[in-house]
């Protein structure tokens, strides 16, 4: 009753294909899996002969699946490359310690170096200290930005000329999605390029997974019996990818080829001349590429570093900063002190005095930020302050004095003062001709 | 002490900073208390009608650029369902100007073409005939159209003796996995005795899958929209398609590998219907705007019937995405926005060829379709000489004259369907009897890819998937070996 294999009509099937339904055996499978991700690698000529090849390991399947094969069509097919393990350490308890274990076993089997970059030695901060601080809604945010980074300054320690990473078909076609509803225009047009340049110094990444299914690496890795973890991050996924990855599956589950189609929907679209695009350039602190005066992981270290954690992620706190705007007039009251906030980039120094007009905007944004949650400190202040007062009142009229009410009274209309104080002291700092009058 | 003082300090209240608005009153007027809120706006009742109407005369103002002298023929698609009906009440109100005088109408002629899908779907009501005089009774200076779906099947717009009068009978010899796709032509009228109806119903259980028969039923409405409008020689199509419905059919089209036509199916392009140019008015209001219009104005509207009524959430691509759009909306309340802005950012593609208009969809066919798919993609046996990852040998056929009216050689129309119509081709029985349609005459013929190719011997064909809906679970934190298994359980033969 067995059925035989639909590509070489020997064997028995094992398995049906996802991506066209075929049945086929496992000598097949590994043979198509594998000539597949050669052809991907040929056909956009990935890597040079002599290159070295940081493949990012996280120690889940699809890194673990992309350093075998890599190793594996290196030998067959002698691109001659020098490939590497490189792996970061975000310092999430429980999670990455432990996967970091697969990746050291992987490390001995498949007889790769391995280079580990921590966020703590990066960025002074932790992925559990960074949670304590925002909590659990938006700190993949932090960690997808400072992990993009801490890649390329691995790699960089590394001498690497590629990085490779182990995204998958699903990956790129849940992306597309989420740029798609998020309205993300450039991203949208960006996010299906099988590798981005490396220009300005950057290294080129690629995606040798781009046409691969999720399912069939965790087929490969299934039947080859791959060492693998296979644990999600503690720290729940982002809601709204969230929402994504769900439709995406449901949409996979009805026709099986949605994946790849959607990546070919992605493909052509084009953006209309007439749209402003945000530019590419470097970042006036650290020198990452930024779409703006301060690269991302600058803005949210920043944040962290001023203990206001939502800066850079919390959109509407964002427009509503732009809908009150500061008037420009008097951009010469940026004070030497914003530039010279302590910043945990290492390379920050030599760049980080030479302020443009346009890192004055990000500051000033900061800024605003800051003064709302100063006056909003300030009336929480007053009105506690108010309550006890009238706690005092209520208790001097029957004739008790009570001076633990009338000492947090004080404390409080302290405080309220104070914050009233800062936030009078960010805004002249743009207002200076009318504090003057 | 300082009890005087702590009084006479005001809230601390920051310098230079503008009030928020309040929502106790209507942002528009600021005189009455609202009733509607709209996104974030908080609308009274009369202004939320009026805001609506603006919205709509705008778009059509910007569309249309009317004067006395230039006075368009305008065919409008009428469902009865909730946009298109307060569509109608507008079209209806705008057409005509408020001042009576001799030369009151702004079109030359306004159609309301409602296409009648009772054939499909007998069991589910409809009422032709409420439809038939909500549109005559209240707008007598409109044209009302009424068109069964089946005509589709019996259209003959073109006189070239390729396509028009034809049925394309998708023949078993096409190999689905390896997207080849051959053709019988048949004779609409000669060779087929049933009738119209029957066949439609035919071409309908053809198809394998709800998504398919979702699609289909689109293109086949789109098509006679487009054909009726050659008919009554219009100039504009103007369709009820709402913010909601555009954010669905992006993300729908994404999914099914539309991506390329995106912006023509959204947008309309003035050269590509034979000069036809699609307005629709209502993209920038939500559904739930037009079902408050029609309620305020008290409108009534008749049920659309669907295939996926009364079906589960996974049971379509369409019903999926609708779900979900509905779903992320509520808590996210500018998804559907956002989504259409994106989609109105992008342009056609540099590839979209002046003429080749996919046989199914009439978009675009991109020229690269059957490479792409083929480069990705390895199907050949691990012993046999490893394929040029281009793939060219699948697609260059060798050039044969063109034989046509010899009877049942199988014509090879891969190369005429666009990506995503190959994979809905790829969803059908052989056997199923497409109506396809050229309406760029001059192309047909001039092609000189078409080449009827005898693809004989192997019948054995792999398109007996069945209609089923799998269940796949991602929501497991710790994936074992085990549950690694359960997850690919479902293509694993052994």
């Amino acid at each position: 009753m067995a059925k035989l294999c639909e590509i070489c009509h020997q064997e028995r099937a094992a398995l049906r294909r996802p991506k066209t339904l075929q049945s086929i055996c496992r000598p097949c499978f590994y043979h198509v899996f594998e000539t597949e991700i050669h052809h991907t690698i040929v056909q956009n000529r990935l890597f040079a002969p002599g290159d070295r090849v940081a493949i990012g390991a996280s120690g889940g399947k699809d890194s673990t699946v992309l350093a075998y094969v890599l190793k594996l069509l290196n030998e067959r097919y002698q691109y001659g490359l020098d490939l590497f393990l490189l792996s970061i350490d975000e310092g999430i308890t429980g999670y990455r310690d432990d996967s970091l274990e697969t990746v050291k076993r992987n490390q001995q089997q498949y007889d790769l170096p391995l280079k580990i970059v921590s966020y703590e030695e990066l960025y002074q901060w932790t992925m559990d200290s960074i949670v304590k601080e925002v909590g659990l809604k938006n700190n993949c945010t932090f960690c997808g930005v400072f992990r993009r980074q801490a890649l390329d300054r691995g790699a960089m320690m590394l001498r690497a000329d590629h990085i490779v990473t182990g995204h998958n078909a699903d990956d790129i076609a849940e992306t597309v999605l989420m740029n798609i509803l998020r309205g993300d225009i450039a991203r949208l047009q960006r996010c299906t390029e099988i590798s981005t340049p490396g220009e300005d110094g950057c290294i080129p990444r690629s995606k040798p997974f781009k046409y691969t299914y999720e399912k069939e690496i965790v087929m490969y890795a299934y039947f080859k019996k791959l060492d693998y973890f296979s644990t999600e991050c503690i720290y729940s996924p982002n809601a709204y990818r969230g929402y994504a990855r769900a439709f995406l599956k449901d949409l996979e589950a009805i026709r099986s080829t949605a994946i790849i189609d959607i990546i070919r929907s992605g493909e052509a679209f084009q953006v209309k001349q007439s749209v402003k695009l945000p530019t590419q350039r470097t970042c006036q602190r650290c020198g990452y590429i930024a779409s703006n005066a301060l690269c991302k992981a600058c803005v949210l270290l920043e944040g962290l570093n001023r203990g206001l954690p939502m800066l850079g992620v919390n959109r509407s706190a964002q427009s509503r900063a732009d809908s009150t705007p500061i008037p420009s007039t008097t951009t010469s009251a940026v004070t030497q002190q914003d530039t010279s906030v302590p910043t945990p980039h290492t390379n920050s120094a030599a760049t980080g005095n030479v302020v443009s007009t346009t890192a004055k905007d990000c500051i000033k944004t900061i800024d605003n930020i800051e003064g709302k949650r100063c006056i909003k400190k300030a009336k929480t202040h007053w009105e506690k302050g108010k309550a006890y007062d009238a706690q005092y009142k209520s208790l001097g009229v029957l004739g008790i004095e009570d001076k633990k009410a009338m000492k947090k009274r004080d404390k409080h209309k302290k405080l309220a003062d104070k914050f009233s104080e800062k936030e009078f002291q960010i805004w002249s700092k743009y207002h200076s001709k009318q504090v003057k009058s | 002490m300082c009890d005087a003082n702590n009084d006479s300090t005001p809230a601390p209240v920051s310098k230079g900073r503008q009030p928020k608005r309040s929502n106790d009153i209507c942002h528009k007027c600021g005189l009455t208390k609202p009733a509607v809120r709209i996104r974030h706006t908080y609308y009274c009742n009369p202004c939320f009608k009026k805001s609506f109407v603006n919205k709509f005369r705008s778009t059509m103002g910007k569309a249309l650029r009317l004067s006395s002298s230039h006075k368009p023929r305008v065919l409008m698609g009428y469902s009865g369902g909730t946009s298109s009906r307060a569509l109608l009440n507008l079209v209806g109100q705008y057409s005509r100007h408020e001042f009576v005088t001799d030369d009151r109408d702004k079109f030359a002629k306004l159609v309301v073409c409602h296409i009648d899908t009772t054939g499909l779907f007998p069991e589910q009501p409809h009422d032709t005939e409420g439809i038939r005089q909500s549109v005559e009774a209240a707008y007598p200076h409109v044209t009302y159209d009424n068109v069964p779906l089946e005509q589709v099947l019996t259209l003959q717009t073109t006189n070239d003796p390729l396509t028009g009068g034809w049925l394309m009978e998708l023949s078993p010899v096409s190999d689905a996995v390896a997207g080849d796709f051959c053709f019988i032509p048949r004779r609409t009228l000669t060779e087929t005795q049933s009738s119209p109806a029957h066949r439609l119903t035919e071409l309908f259980q053809a198809a394998t899958k709800l998504s398919t028969k979702e699609d289909l039923l689109e293109h086949l409405k789109f098509q006679l929209l487009v054909q009726r409008a050659i008919h009554h020689q219009c100039d504009y199509i103007i369709l009820g398609d709402t913010c909601t419905r555009l954010a669905i059919r992006t993300l729908a089209n994404t999914g099914k590998g539309r991506g390329f036509a995106l912006p023509l199916s959204l947008g309309g392009h003035p050269t590509w219907f034979n000069g036809i140019e699609f307005i629709r008015p209502l993209r920038e209001c939500l559904v739930k705007e037009a079902a408050l219009y029609n309620h305020l104005e008290q409108l009534q509207v008749f049920p659309t019937p669907s295939f996926t009524t009364l079906r589960p959430t996974k049971s379509s691509i369409n019903k999926l995405t609708e779900d979900f759009i509905y779903g992320l909306d509520r808590d996210f309340p500018s998804t559907t926005s956002a989504v259409t802005r994106t989609a109105g950012k992008l342009k056609a593609s540099d590839q979209v060829p002046n003429n080749a208009a996919c046989l199914l969809c009439l978009m675009p066919v991109e020229r690269d379709s059957v490479e792409w798919k083929t480069a990705i993609t390895v199907r050949t046996c691990p012993n046999s000489a490893d394929p040029a990852p281009t793939g060219e040998s699948t697609v260059t056929a060798p050039p044969h004259p063109v034989e046509v009216n010899s009877a049942d050689s199988p014509l090879r129309l891969t190369n005429y369907f666009c990506y995503a119509c190959q994979t809905t081709l790829s969803e059908m029985r052989p056997g199923a009897q497409l109506p396809l349609l050229i309406y760029n005459e001059s192309q047909g013929a001039k092609d000189p890819k078409e080449s009827p190719v005898d693809v004989g011997g192997d019948q054995d064909t792999t398109m007996g998937g069945s209609e089923k809906v799998e269940q796949l679970s991602t929501r497991g934190r710790l994936w074992k070996h085990s549950e690694l298994y359960d997850q690919i359980a479902n293509y694993l033969l052994e």
